[in-house]
């Protein structure tokens, strides 16, 4: 199941290129992505979540990452969606009590209702699916945490310690492929010990689950010790005074880009306010 | 808010444990519902907090929240007020648990808070799930239990053996504890 | 200089010393060599020269500056820059470039400045064509001098390597130690080896022997690796080199007895 692990192990999905998507500021990246996801998580309504599709699909095509390779990763999704929505109609009844019956199961009562409340969540849940698969596919995550870090750079005013939180961010994604080699190590004992991992039900799999995850939450202790001695030895002293060794520069191509998305969003708005469906 | 080296570092560690967890697929384990696995991912947010208090068990939860969003297994985990926002909470309940209870003994003071981290998780989670729309609330109720139970028996017994592996090891609990 | 006047260190919960009443002094520009066994203190004295550690009794100063004080550490800290054993546990950036400026960022250094210094600290080392590489796709060797080239972006005055050269294979150990030899002379770099290979010793102006938390032997190593009795008594070896050499006069033949490298030796046995 997990043999050599680490060589394989990809937290960014992150796939180099020169779209206009890749050449976007990472601060427009996150800024715009933020203001769709946040319009989806409010607005409802199937005019705006098509518009939202089509333009999500319009970004896709522009991003020129191909399109059977994203799809690839809604298809299991769209199953887990299409069971949702028929508990969503079956259990309806409740949710739109002066809706009429569409049939029934038991004391459950489906409704139409439900029926458009799926469908809302199929569009709603297949837009953020593409969404967030182009952020990752089009900048690292590395690069996404410096830019929230400026993004949100006048809270830092206010005392939050965003600078800290962006290198706790840096440490976690560093030590990934780290504690993954450390993982296999682990994993190769038990295996040559004549464990069998990926079998047996629940029980087995938890019994096996304890020699491998105690001491990898034990071995990251010692690695902690030494990280902050060599944080420390390297003049680490909290946020305050550091420098940044990158910076980001708009460049015209960012202001279009966010002319366009707040184009889009306040149609969404209107769609989603103004029509009844 | 109180960040220094010692928390920055762990909470990266532990996030980064959080991460490969989710990466792996060790961190699931199956059981027969329609979501298929229960999870230990969240795991590390609870040791973050027992050990090293809220903060730090705030930031692996934030981590954790944000790789389900970022790497949504589970459809619904696209949703980020789904994704992220319960998660936060993990680390610290599970840290004011563990501050509260340790008096009774470090065995069950790390039974106790991997049992409120992990009802925090799975109640948040699917109260958020209900809220938004994505799960009616009887089945919200099904898959809570049949999640639940197996979620806390294994959190609770990796807590316990790695808060004695660490009071073993480096005299953890008699020294610092969760301060 | 590196100056501990009467530095004696007990760890935290421990109830002996570490560290017993060392008094020694590192002039700058000077490369030398601090070995000793396990457990003899080492690594306890190389974190005091920086104030990663403060002594229990006596004091540190770097260049004047007292690591007792939070600005006295500062400037020790900035002055001495230290490379740890393993690489892996001191990176926190994913790609080369950004963990070698992770350094000059604490010291808020503008970004010029730190593209000029992590540029030029990556050239140094020779790793210029990795700047982009993440960091978990390097080899061992790689990663060590990543981690040099992180403190050297700094400009340290001088470098404490903490047994960083332990785990490499030789061929790497020999060209990160000849590069280190180029910078210490170019730069001027004050460079202190803490190892329990002796070979390595035998590249240093000067050998410091630790045992069991004492400074027992402080001069060259040319006089050192004549007192095998003093390395015995302190669990080590005279490099193999020697050992070879006083065999082969102990034999009858006409060779140097501190041969510095294996060249000088298989010259004077060609001759
Ligand atoms: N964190 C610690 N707590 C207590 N004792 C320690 C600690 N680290 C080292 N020591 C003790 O201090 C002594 C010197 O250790 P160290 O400086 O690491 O030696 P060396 O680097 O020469 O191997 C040893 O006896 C060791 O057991
Ligand atoms: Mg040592």
């Amino acid at each position: 199941m997990m043999m050599e692990v680490s060589r394989y192990v990809t937290i960014g999905r992150y796939v180099p290129g020169d779209s206009v998507l890749h050449r976007l500021d990472p601060r427009t990246k996150l800024l715009t992505f933020g203001l769709l996801v946040s319009t989806l998580l409010v607005v409802k309504g199937y005019v705006p979540y098509l518009l939202l599709l089509g333009f999500a699909v319009v970004l896709l095509l522009l991003s020129r990452i191909p399109v059977r390779y994203v799809l690839a990763g809604l298809r299991p999704a769209l199953w887990v969606l299409a069971i949702l929505w028929v508990f969503q109609i079956i259990f309806s009844g409740s949710s739109y009590p002066d809706h009429p019956t569409l049939f029934r199961l038991g004391s459950w009562r489906a409704t139409w209702g439900g029926v458009h409340a799926g469908a809302l969540n199929v569009l709603r849940i297949s837009v953020l699916y593409l969404l967030t698969s182009l952020l990752t596919l089009t900048a690292g995550l590395v690069e996404l945490a410096d830019a929230g870090e400026m993004l949100l750079s006048p809270l830092a005013r206010l005392g939050v310690p965003l600078n800290e939180v962006a290198l706790v961010f840096t440490i976690a994604l560093r030590f990934v492929p780290t504690l993954a080699e450390e993982l296999e190590r682990l994993v190769k004992a038990q295996i040559s010990r004549g464990a069998r991992l990926d079998e047996g039900g629940f029980l087995g799999r938890a019994r096996r689950l304890i020699p491998l995850v105690v001491p990898l939450f034990l071995s990251i202790f010692d690695r902690a010790e030494d990280l902050i001695l060599a944080m420390e030895a390297r003049c680490y002293r909290g946020g305050r005074g550091r420098s940044k060794a990158v910076a980001f520069a708009f460049q015209p191509l960012d202001a279009l880009a966010a002319v366009v998305v707040l184009a889009v969003v306040a149609a969404a708005w209107l769609t989603g306010l103004m029509l009844p469906f | 808010m109180g960040l220094n080296v010692r928390r920055i570092v762990i909470s990266g560690l532990l996030g980064a444990v959080a991460i490969l967890l989710g990466a792996t697929g060790l961190g699931f384990i199956p059981v027969p519902t329609p979501a298929a696995h229960a999870t230990i991912m969240h795991v590390p947010a609870v040791i973050g907090g027992v050990l090293e208090g809220p903060v730090v068990g705030l930031l692996v939860g934030l981590i954790f929240g944000l790789f389900s969003f970022l790497r949504a297994t589970n459809p619904i985990f696209a949703d980020p007020l789904v994704a992220i926002l319960p998660r936060l909470f993990i680390g610290v309940t599970s840290a004011y648990a563990y501050r509260g209870l340790r008096r009774l003994g470090m065995v069950p003071g790390l039974a106790v808070a991997a049992t409120v981290g992990t009802l925090t998780n799975t109640v948040l989670v699917l109260a958020m799930a209900v809220l938004r729309g994505y799960l009616p609330a009887p089945v919200a109720w099904a898959v809570g239990f049949t999640h639940g139970v197996p979620e806390i028996i294994v959190a609770a017994l990796i807590t316990v053996a790695v808060g004695l592996g660490l009071a073993r090891m480096t005299g953890w609990e008699a020294k610092d504890g969760a301060s | 200089m590196i100056f501990l006047d009467d530095v004696s260190y007990r760890y935290p919960g421990s109830d002996r010393l570490a560290l017993k009443g060392i008094s020694i002094s590192f002039p700058p520009r000077e490369m030398v060599g601090v070995v000793g066994p396990n457990g003899s203190g080492k690594s306890t004295l190389a974190r005091l020269c920086n104030g990663l550690y403060l002594p229990t009794s006596g004091r540190v100063l770097v260049d004047g500056h007292d690591t007792v004080s939070r600005q006295g550490r500062w400037e020790a800290r900035r002055r001495v820059g230290m490379v740890f054993q393993n690489p892996d546990n001191q990176m926190v950036a994913t790609t080369v470039w950004r963990d070698v400026a992770f350094g000059p960022e604490n010291l808020g250094w503008d970004r010029a400045e730190i593209r000029r210094r992590v540029d030029e600290a990556l050239e140094l080392v020779g790793i210029r064509d990795l700047a982009s590489a993440p960091i978990h796709l390097l080899t061992p060797g790689q990663r060590h001098l990543v981690a040099l080239a992180g403190v050297l972006a700094m400009k340290p005055s001088y470098l404490i390597l903490d047994e960083a050269t332990v785990s490499l294979d030789a061929d790497t150990r020999a060209s990160v130690l000849r590069m280190l030899g180029d910078i210490h002379q170019q730069r001027g770099l004050g460079v202190i080896i803490i190892t329990h290979d002796m070979s390595e010793l035998a590249l240093a102006d000067r050998a410091v022997v630790l045992d069991a938390g004492r400074l027992c032997f402080d001069g060259s190593p040319r006089e050192l690796f004549r007192k095998p009795d003093l390395l015995r008594s302190a669990g080590l070896e005279p490099p193999p080199l020697h050992q070879l050499a006083a065999e082969l006069r102990r034999l009858g033949v006409e060779v140097p007895e501190e041969p510095r490298t294996i060249e000088e030796l298989v010259a004077c046995l060609a001759r």
